[in-house]
């Protein structure tokens, strides 16, 4: 398998995923977008150790417990505004004062 | 000649690549949920032509079984969603100019001087990849936290209001 298959497809979903992330103003798009973000990681890491050799699994437990944290703290975050009908459009947190 | 192999590699990444787009082309959670599944899955795909039986299994069973389910059942069963303030069109025109910046030092070399895709394996310097590795991570790292102070800003300035 080529490396630069795997450099070439977790590059482009990190740039979709920050993409995602600077472009979108839904609290959930963004945190979505870091998962897609994560995925780029370990596509990178699987190829990478897979050309190069060594013990790609602590890395990759590292970024899917991220990544569980993530989903989680996403569903808690939607519950916990959805109750207090807060919206979800980031740029508005700040006018909570008013 | 790309082989059969690759052939795959390009299919499975090409979907999971269009997928991804399509996130921000829904407009309501439960279409992003299963959009977010089929990265998950396609991902698993990926490392099974990539060798990794293992990786594929776990990934499968924590981010599909698990993580997707968990986002489908506790988000969209709390009701539809609408996502209003997404534009597809400034996504993929940031994505290209990142994707550019990120791929023209290692694999722009190879495109333009002709040579096989293949050679960037030899020209590589591992440790600069592993670097790479910690550029993607640091930044989703990043986001991530963000994302939990965002949290503890609205809790914080909720509860005092």
């Amino acid at each position: 398998m080529i490396l630069s298959y795997f450099l070439a497809l977790g590059f482009g979903l990190f740039a979709i995923g920050i993409a995602g992330a600077l472009a979108s103003r839904h609290i959930i798009l963004i945190i979505i977008s870091t998962e897609i973000i994560l995925i780029a990681a370990t596509l990178v890491g699987v190829g990478i150790f897979d050309f190069y050799g060594g013990a790609i699994i602590p890395i990759l437990f590292a970024i899917w417990s991220v990544a569980a944290a993530g989903v989680m703290l996403l569903v808690l975050f939607y519950r916990y505004m959805t109750r207090y009908e807060a919206d979800l459009d980031v740029t508005k947190l700040s006018k909570l004062r008013e | 000649m790309i082989s059969g192999i690759e052939l795959l590699f390009l299919l499975f990444g090409g979907a999971e690549a269009v997928s991804a787009l399509l996130i921000f082309k829904f407009r309501d959670m439960l279409h992003v949920g299963v959009a977010l599944s089929t990265i998950f899955f396609l991902n698993a795909i990926i490392f099974l032509i990539a060798q990794q039986p293992l990786l594929a299994v776990i990934q499968l069973f924590v981010m599909v079984g698990g993580i997707s389910t968990y986002f489908i059942i506790g988000v969209a069963s709390l009701g539809v969603s609408r996502f209003r303030h997404v534009r597809v069109l400034p996504i993929v025109a940031f994505a290209v100019v990142i994707f550019a910046l990120m791929a023209y030092p290692l694999l722009g070399r190879v495109v333009l001087s002709g040579a096989q895709a293949g050679q960037i394996t030899d020209s590589a310097i591992s440790a600069q990849l592993v670097a790479y590795i910690g550029i993607l991570y640091l930044v989703a790292f990043l986001l991530f936290m963000t994302s939990i102070g965002s949290i503890l800003i609205f809790r914080f300035v909720s509860d005092n209001r």
